[in-house]
């Protein structure tokens, strides 16, 4: 398999501040990969270290297999989608995008050419001689993507592009950027804190916290088997309970956990008498449906309608508190009362161990 | 009228009680000499103060006085000289001192391209005197132009740099990844949109060279005068019509750069 970027033992230091911690990972080609973190998490510098705009403190990255650490910005085959889109305000719609091939000294002729191939990919052809500042939030964000992809780079990097945008355009730009990836097979290296950004897009996720990686999976395992707490906290909703590890053999271990349920669970290399936390998607959990695995009983304390779906909070007899989100699937759907005694059940297999 | 609703906030100045009276003297202050002065050279008599009739003769005098001509000539090489060399420092200091990453004493330096501002100018003059006399430097003009240049430094940085701080620096990185070279990203990018803030910087540079007396006046010497000490020489011997010709002249000229300058400056915000 060819990696497009190649990290490895990379960190970086601003003084005291460790910003990147040893980081190690590749990128495949043609790959939508996004990097996903709270801010400060490193991620934007790790952007940054890619782009050319800043000088990794240790480590090697690859671009293609070549060594790119002694290339200037301005020398690597990687164009930046910036957060601001950082459109020139002097230049023409058609003359930003214009810019990068112009500075590969590409003809005139083939330049115009690209320009209206780009202008037409992004659906801007009738704006082609128009000033940045004349077009709105959405119109600039596609400007500033037909200019990075003009020139054909090897990566394509995105610093947060949709963070400007309100909620309807940017569901709608989620989707065009899938599909501007898939039509160019570029590879997409997208930075974002929006972990539904990241579950709807990406190829893989690289979940990062305060300078290294917590988990790189695809978005579905990402949000299945958390590596650790963080991860489970940071993509989606889930109830966390403290549990204790039991006995435990060389395949499974048992858990005594605050539901009181009997639980064997996967042995990830924990040790007997270890404290760790138990996760459950809200999700996952059913109210009054019979046939399941785990049956308790419980009492409905809080309701929050939110139209698709209802979110309950449900106390159970050993007074522990879950978060239980049902989908309204038929009108006039089984709505239930605050204080109603339910009972709720889920499956073993939906619960996941997690190291502290 | 409720008392109280005269001093909200935000209220128009325009409304608060003797604006307008305040306003008539404050103009009445400021440019009733100056009216005086372009009355008068018209004024045929040779005595400055009593009104005879009205005549061009002082403005024809003005025009053929050599004297006048020439620190005029002076005044227009010295202040274009140093403008170009004020200019391109200030430049030069205002991308290092806001683009430059790690620049070491940054605050000092900047304090440094500012000096000329807080040093009372005679204090300047006096000492770019000594070291002009220490490096043996003879041409009046090169000394004029020297001392002019050193003082119009502060005065087109602070323009730029101010042009510079609102300038997006993701553009300049745009360019770089867009496979830019450093060079022509100052030449495509950055120098286009700082354009508006060298403009005023220089145009402030050459206005403070012309304007300058103190400096002028203790640096001048070896066969070069400005136009303000000349000016200040036909001050000693008593005020003449001509001079009120000379100084009409000026606004007028003033005036004339002024007005386009102004134009283009409200047409790029």
């Amino acid at each position: 398999m060819n990696h497009a970027i190649s990290i490895k033992n990379v960190s970086k230091f601003y003084g005291d501040y460790r910003a990147i911690k040893d980081i190690s990972f590749d990128i495949q080609d043609n790959e939508f990969f996004t990097l996903l973190g709270p801010s400060g998490c490193g991620k934007t510098t790790l952007l940054r270290m890619i782009a050319g705009f800043e000088i990794p403190s240790g480590g090697v990255i690859k671009l293609h297999g070549t060594d790119i650490q002694s290339l200037p910005a301005h020398q690597r085959r990687v164009n930046t989608v910036f957060q601001n889109y950082a459109l020139f305000p002097h230049m023409t719609l058609a003359q930003n995008i214009g810019f990068g091939l112009q500075m590969l000294n590409w003809s005139k002729e083939k330049i115009a050419a690209r320009v209206d191939e780009m202008l037409e990919l992004v659906h801007m052809r009738p704006f082609a001689s128009r000033m940045p500042s004349a077009l709105s939030g959405g119109q600039q964000q596609r400007i500033a993507l037909a200019r990075a992809l003009a020139p054909k780079p090897e990566v394509l990097l995105l610093d947060e592009p949709l963070s400007a945008l309100d909620l309807k355009l940017r569901q709608s730009m989620r989707d065009e950027l899938q599909q501007l990836q898939r039509d160019t097979g570029i590879t997409f290296i997208f930075v974002t804190h929006d972990q539904e950004e990241a579950l709807a897009m990406s190829d893989r996720i690289c979940v990062l916290a305060e300078g290294t990686v917590q988990q790189i999976s695809s978005p579905n395992e990402i949000y299945e088997n958390p590596n650790n707490k963080f991860v489970a906290d940071f993509i989606g909703e889930t109830n966390f309970m403290p549990v204790t590890i039991n006995s435990h053999d060389n395949a499974t271990v048992s858990v005594t956990n605050p539901l009181g349920i009997e639980l064997n669970v996967p042995n990830k290399g924990f040790s007997q008498g270890q404290e760790a936390t138990m996760s459950l998607r809200p999700e996952k959990i059913s109210i009054n449906t019979p046939g399941l695995e785990v049956n308790l009983q419980g009492k409905i304390v809080h309701r929050t309608y939110m139209g698709g779906y209802t979110h309950y909070k449900v106390r159970t007899e050993n007074a522990t508190e879950l978060r239980i989100s049902k989908r309204n699937t038929i009108s006039n759907d089984t709505e239930y009362n605050l204080g109603q005694q339910v009972d709720i059940g889920f499956s073993k297999a939906s619960v996941r161990v997690l190291s502290q | 009228m409720n008392i109280l609703a005269m001093f909200k906030p935000n209220r128009d100045a325009k409304h608060y009680p003797g604006f307008g009276a305040v306003g008539v003297l404050f103009f009445t202050f400021l440019y009733l000499p100056i009216l005086v002065i372009i009355a008068y050279s018209f004024n045929s008599n040779r005595i400055v103060s009593v009104w005879q009739g009205f005549s061009w003769q002082w403005y024809a005098s003005a025009l053929q006085n050599e004297g006048l001509l020439n620190s005029l000539r002076v005044s227009l090489t010295v202040a274009l000289f140093a403008t170009l060399v004020a200019t391109v420092i200030a430049v030069s200091a205002a991308l290092v001192l806001e683009r430059g990453q790690n620049v070491k004493h940054a605050k000092l330096s900047q304090g440094v391209v500012n000096l000329p501002l807080m040093l009372p100018e005679i204090v300047f003059a006096v000492a770019i005197l000594i070291l002009f006399s220490q490096l043996g430097i003879q041409s009046g003009m090169l000394k004029l132009i020297l001392a002019h240049s050193a003082f119009c430094i502060p005065f087109a940085f602070l323009p730029i740099r101010a042009r510079l701080q609102g300038m997006d620096n993701n553009l300049e990185q745009a360019a770089q990844d867009l496979y830019a070279t450093p060079l022509v990203t100052f030449r495509r990018i950055t120098l286009p949109l700082i354009a508006p803030g060298i403009f005023a910087g220089s145009m402030l540079s050459f206005v403070i060279s012309m304007d300058d007396f103190i400096t002028s006046n203790i640096v001048s010497g070896g066969g070069a005068t400005t136009l303000p000490v000349y000016i200040f020489s036909l001050v000693k011997q008593g005020v003449s019509p001509e001079l009120n010709a000379i100084s009409t002249l000026i606004m007028v000229a003033s005036l004339l750069i002024a007005t386009p300058c102004w134009l283009i400056a409200k047409r790029s915000r």
